[in-house]
């Protein structure tokens, strides 16, 4: 891998980045018929639809719009926030912290728990572990994040049994435990239904990896049969499931926005929300764009983590 | 085998639903499971089986509408882009990336934001969501089937791009397209009952499932049966129609495979 | 000689657990092995004789319905053995070489490790002196540049070396016993033949006992002691390597090696035996005798008891109950043939200079410096067919002759010019149908040249539609059972789908489909690469008769020398995309000829007891071509490279006779003075065999 993929690889992502931005800006600037009715309602007087077209430049040309909301943005000013009056950015910003504090924790519990599981499913393929691990995964991808959410509001945090909060968030500054504590609920939906989707996806992997020539020709070797299942077979595929997982985190995202919205967690989630609800467009046009790009970055990331590690790669 | 006997159930239900009527019995509101009412009320009194039975027909058939528009449309531009190969293939590819870099479910919401909420719109997002994710399999599915010699004796014969499309390349990527589609149903009906869980999908008073849990959150610890039911009732069909997606690529391989 | 043997399969039967009932894969199997023996394992594809080395090392895939029988390793019973016994005798005592090296490595595992890990699980070395056994063996196998190659990915390497690699993780424990499953099959003729001669070597230095499983009789010829030939799971015959070409006796046996041209008889005096009939039954009550329904000697008594292996004579044991007859084989259902039949001398294809490149960058990609080159697949090549002719491609995989068949048929552009019948194809491959009705094609592989969601019937009305529209839907379907009795399949057919049908069965629907246009050129790309040796003989017998009736004009493009001489009037040579050499298939084996073609017929295994083939080995491997080179594109790894010249100058063209083309730097003196590669075998008092 040489420098040259490096720089290719980003201009990809630049080009990528330009045209998600342009997709998020045409989808909620320009194509509803008229911008500033969807924003004010059908009530509203000519006049101030008229003061807000002005205001907002909706009757310039599609690309001129374009082109002053792209240049604000690359200079971080997102506009001002519809809803609260107050700059969009740093709300982004801080709304972002705490939305990833939620990624990061969910997604070290899935790698720990979702890979071992996939592999011994895989290694006693056809066996009561292998079925009860798929039997669960199966059910696992097939429920939504609301409906899991929402169960396990009601039964962990019922008044009765009040094992969690059933909302808000605490700073990890101000008190760790009771903020774990406010994230655990949250975490362990996302968790559990993305550890269904991956392990099941790990499992696939390793149960193709498994039947290759190789794998056979080390068997024949006369290795042991642990040897040949860590050292061959899951190395082998490892690579792909870096893949498989960073594809997934946009499932996670979408998971995060529907998780915080049940458990009323003030992340990047719960603010889309209110913007879509309150027609917040500058709110809506950031935050889709933030969450894109964080997206994209986690698959330029994984592409270089696999770029790194495949010996076949040989991207000049 | 599983599967056969899920996609009975998975039909059974826009089928049963018809015969249920949805009524409301405003004295026995909240109940739980019972004789009367088997799967207990909900904060109107509704029967809550009624409720998700007729649910099943607007969730399913929608969700069906959804995957079919997007598959479609999908698989077109993946056969086309792949096909023509060269330039066209690289811009229209890197377009479907960009629309994939963006998350499933925001998308759809970004699309719902735009064009205002409703059931009909909630298809429509869906339906465009599936699209690029369905261009990249049936591209990457024409790839291989366009390497093929057959392809090439065509070519050899003279026959015109319609020709070599519809007739020796579709058939061929049909089976695998199918088979994603019926997976992609399942993870339209969830998406489907998130985007009406969010408000931005099926509308009150509908018996959609999302939004029955989502009328349901303000009653929760009053009973938990209004949540319960339709939240089964969205992991069953979604495993039904999973299973099928499963068991339909396992019928399908071997025959195109085995010669 | 005869020590205790190391290997003895006594009565070993083994079915798989299917859908249809259990399959029998091998059914009483008895062989044994000595030590510093090779045993050569010779069955057609499908005759279990994979399943047989996998059965030794306990490594069977599928379900098993039943097993029976004992297999004794060196005494010992593996049948009976538990994982962890067997896992100390695989690598260790049995090793065992795969067919395709490629997959058979770690893609993420250096090379050299692949040899240490042995080492270490079954010798107990630590990381230094494994290493140093792994250069030893490195050398052993003739890897080049030790070293480098232990820490290199197998990716990187070419085939052949892989092959090496693969070979030397099997040497590394001084096993007693080798099996090789089809080692070469999956490479080139010219490093196949240099592998082949490596395990020869070896084998004679460490006298290590090793079964050979091939469905090459020429190869077996070349390095089996003893040879066992199997079919439907049975063996059929066993005895000494020469005596199973000199005097075989059973049915099939024979069958076999008649389909096998003779590099001794001249081309028109040999006979053809077909194989009718069905294949081996492998379900429900074993037969009597396994060949009964394709044998031509098949008799009432054959069917009355098992009919399993039995003494002939010292060292040879056949399964047939009509051993003790002298059995003629009866020249009467496709036998005499005559060589091909005249061509006229009225051009019908001339291909000038034609030039065919392969790659493009992307666009993205080329911003960015160079990607990946453009491919010189042809290079100045120049053919012409007559009609009624059969001109003969041959050369090895890459060297562009599948380029070049595509360019001519209209679906790749070229450079140059190509003109078939007086019409001119236009250098984009556009083309219409007066074009492309008289030029069609036949693919290698017949699973993908066939659109699998096709009935036959529709395959075959196509061209009609196209190119005869003078035939309404009646005369269409009249026609198409014509065809298919004319490729002898049944009429029936019409109405299956191409995954219902044999390979053997697709390539002749696909000579059909090619015919029904009626063409003037019929182009064969490598048509009989995948078939068994039986079937092969039988597809290029029926092109033979094509020819003779219509007069088609055939390019016949083949990799194997030894099939041409069956079909072609005219040879051309073809080598990193440039002819080299072109002359009539008579004395086609007599000097002077171009170094490569040189090569190229000693890499010929021979099955003939009465020839000797000398060896030249190339070294290297094949380069690819990028950009235009100036001079010979033989020129890096001829064995009779001159100078300078041969890589800066292009060879200039040397004529023998009017009609035989060389292009080398050599005089056509220089290049006749050679010995002869096929030479016949004399007795020690110099009498012709």
């Amino acid at each position: 891998m040489s420098a040259n993929y490096l720089v290719k690889r980003l201009f990809y992502l630049i080009v990528t980045a330009l045209l998600v931005s342009l997709i998020v800006f045409s989808v909620t600037q320009l194509l509803p018929a008229n911008a500033a009715v969807m924003i004010l309602g059908e009530y509203a007087t000519d006049e101030a639809l008229l003061a807000l077209e002005h205001k907002l430049g909706l009757n310039d040309p599609a690309p001129i719009q374009y082109w002053r909301w792209l240049t604000r943005v690359l200079q971080g000013d997102f506009g001002i926030s519809l809803r609260t009056g107050q700059s969009v950015g740093p709300t982004i910003v801080e709304a972002l912290r705490r939305s990833l504090i939620l990624a990061f924790f969910s997604l070290t519990l899935v790698i720990v728990i979702a890979i071992p599981l996939g592999v011994l499913a895989a290694s006693r393929r056809g066996t009561a572990a292998d079925v009860s691990v798929s039997l669960v995964s199966y059910i696992g991808i097939s429920l939504p994040e609301f409906v899991l959410a929402t169960l396990l509001l009601v039964w962990m945090t019922d008044q009765s049994v009040a094992l969690f909060p059933a909302s808000g968030y605490v700073p990890f500054g101000e008190d760790a435990l009771s903020a774990l504590w406010h994230i655990t609920l949250p975490v362990m939906t996302l968790a559990l239904i993305l550890t269904a989707h991956i392990s099941r996806m790990i499992r696939s992997e390793m149960v193709d990896t498994l039947e290759s020539d190789f794998v056979r020709a080390a068997t024949l070797k006369g290795l042991s049969r642990r040897q040949v299942l860590f050292k061959h077979a899951l190395r082998n595929s490892l690579l792909p499931a870096i893949t498989i997982i960073a594809l997934d985190v946009g499932y996670l995202i979408g998971g995060i926005i529907v998780v915080e919205e049940v458990f009323a967690f003030p992340g990047l989630g719960r603010q889309l929300i209110l913007a879509i609800q309150n027609r917040d467009l500058p709110m809506i046009q950031a935050g889709a764009l933030v969450m894109a790009i964080a997206y994209a970055l986690t698959n330029l990331f994984a592409d270089f983590a696999y770029a790194l590690l495949d010996k076949r790669i040989q991207y000049g | 085998m599983l599967a056969v006997g899920l996609i009975l159930m998975a039909l059974a239900g826009p089928w049963l639903a018809p015969y249920d009527p949805e009524s409301m019995h405003f004295a026995s509101r909240f109940a739980p499971p019972s004789w009367e009412f088997l799967l207990g009320t909900d904060s109107f009194g509704r029967d809550l089986l009624s409720r998700v039975l007729v649910g099943a027909r607007s969730t399913i058939l929608l969700a069906l509408l959804a995957t079919i528009i997007g598959s479609t449309v999908g698989a077109l531009i993946g056969l086309i882009s792949a096909y023509f190969g060269g330039r066209i293939d690289e811009i229209i590819m890197r377009i479907v990336d960009a629309v994939m870099a963006i998350p499933g479910l925001l998308f759809a919401l970004l699309i719902i934001s735009a064009l205002g909420s409703s059931a009909i719109n909630a298809v429509i997002a869906i339906g465009i969501t599936f699209a690029p994710g369905m261009a990249r399999v049936s591209r990457s599915i024409t790839l291989t089937v366009r390497e093929q010699d057959y392809v090439a004796a065509a070519v050899a014969r003279g026959e015109g791009a319609a020709w070599i499309i519809l007739r020796e390349i579709a058939p061929n990527i049909l089976a695998p397209v199918i088979v994603e589609s019926t997976i992609r149903v399942a993870f339209a009906i969830m998406l489907l009952a998130t985007l009406s869980f969010l408000g931005m999908g099926a509308q009150p008073p509908s018996p959609e499932w999302g939004l029955m849990i989502s009328d349901a959150r303000a009653h929760l610890y009053r009973s938990p049966w209004p949540v319960i039911a339709p939240g089964v009732a969205i992991a069953t069909v979604a495993v039904a129609f999973n299973l099928l997606g499963d068991g339909l690529r396992d019928v399908l391989n071997p025959r195109v495979q085995g010669g | 000689m005869v020590n205790a043997p190391v290997l003895q399969i006594e009565n070993y039967s083994l079915s798989y657990k299917t859908e249809h009932g259990p399959l029998r894969v091998l059914d009483g199997i008895n062989l044994s092995v000595a030590k510093g023996e090779v045993l050569g394992l010779v069955g057609e594809s499908g005759s279990g004789k994979s399943s047989l080395a996998y059965a030794i090392l306990r490594g069977l895939p599928g379900q098993i319905a039943s097993e029976q029988g004992t297999i004794k390793f060196l005494g010992e019973d593996l049948t009976h053995k538990i994982d962890s016994q067997l896992q100390d005798i695989r690598g260790a005592r049995i090793a065992i070489v795969f067919q395709n090296a490629a997959t058979a490595l770690n893609p993420t595992q250096s090379l050299g490790e692949h040899v240490a890990e042995v080492l270490r699980k079954h010798r107990g070395l630590n990381r230094t002196s494994a290493s140093s056994r792994v250069l030893e063996l490195f050398r052993l196998v003739g890897l080049p540049d030790p070293e480098a190659m232990m820490e290199r990915f197998a990716h990187e390497v070419s085939g052949g070396e892989k092959q090496r690699v693969v070979l030397a993780t099997a040497l590394a424990c001084d096993p007693d016993l080798i099996l090789f499953d089809e080692p070469t099959s999956a490479l080139d003729a010219t490093t196949a033949a240099t592998i082949l001669d490596l395990f020869s070597e070896l084998q004679v230095r460490t006298q290590v006992a090793a079964i050979f499983i091939s469905h090459d009789l020429g190869v077996i010829a070349n390095i089996a002691h003893r040879v066992a030939v199997i079919y439907g799971g049975r063996i059929v015959e066993e005895c000494t390597t020469k005596t199973l070409f000199t005097a075989p006796r059973h049915p099939y046996t024979r069958i076999l090696l008649e389909s096998l041209p003779k590099l001794s008889q001249d081309v028109g005096s040999q006979t053809q035996i077909f194989l009718r009939g069905s294949g081996p039954q492998r379900t429900g009550e074993p037969p009597a005798c396994v060949f009964y329904a394709r044998c031509p000697f098949h008799h009432q008594k054959c069917d009355n008891e098992q009919v399993r292996l039995h003494l002939q004579s010292e060292n040879h044991r056949v399964a047939c109950v009509r051993w003790q007859e002298t059995l003629k084989v009866q020249v009467g259902e496709g036998g005499g043939v005559e060589s091909p039949a005249k061509p006229d001398s009225v051009s019908v294809l001339e291909a000038q200079s034609v030039g065919v490149r392969i790659g493009r960058v992307p666009f993205l990609n080329g911003l960015f410096g160079p990607g990946k080159e453009e491919v010189h697949a042809v290079n100045e090549a120049s053919i012409t067919l007559n009609r009624g002719e059969t001109l003969g491609l041959v050369g090895e995989s890459g060297c562009g002759k599948s380029s070049l068949a595509r360019a001519l048929v209209g679906i790749h552009r070229f450079t140059g010019t190509i003109m078939l019948d007086s019409i001119m194809l236009d250098t984009n491959g556009q083309a219409d149908e007066t074009y492309r009705k008289r030029i069609q094609i036949i693919f290698q592989n017949p699973d993908s040249s066939l659109n699998p969601r096709h009935r036959i019937g529709q395959l075959l009305e196509r061209p009609m539609i196209l190119y005869r529209k003078d035939l309404n839907a009646g005369a269409r379907r009249s026609e198409i059972a014509r065809l298919l009795k004319r490729v002898r399949l049944p009429a029936e057919f019409a109405r299956r789908y191409p995954h219902e049908l044999s390979g053997g069965e697709k390539q002749r629907v696909a000579i059909a489909r090619a015919v029904a246009a009626q063409p003037s050129v019929i182009v064969c790309d490598e048509i009989t690469s995948g078939l068994d040796v039986s079937v092969q003989a039988e597809i290029v017998e029926l092109l033979r008769e094509i020819q003779s009736e219509t007069h088609v004009a055939l390019l016949f493009i083949t990799h194997d020398l030894q099939l041409l001489r069956k079909v072609a009037h005219r040879v051309a040579v073809m080598y990193l995309g440039e002819i080299v050499e072109e002359r009539p298939i008579a004395g086609f084996e007599s000097s002077p000829y171009h170094p490569y073609t040189e090569a190229l017929l000693s890499s010929t295994t021979s099955t003939d007891p009465k020839i000797d083939v000398r060896r030249v080995r190339l070294t290297g491997p094949l380069p690819t071509r990028t950009s235009r080179a100036m001079g010979c594109p033989f020129d890096t790894r001829c064995q009779r490279r001159i100078d300078h010249r041969c890589s800066q100058q292009p060879p200039p063209l040397r004529l023998p006779t009017i009609d035989h083309h060389i292009s080398c730097h050599l005089t056509v003196d220089d290049l006749g003075a050679v010995s002869p590669i096929w030479r016949q075998r004399t007795s020690e008092k110099g009498e012709l065999l």
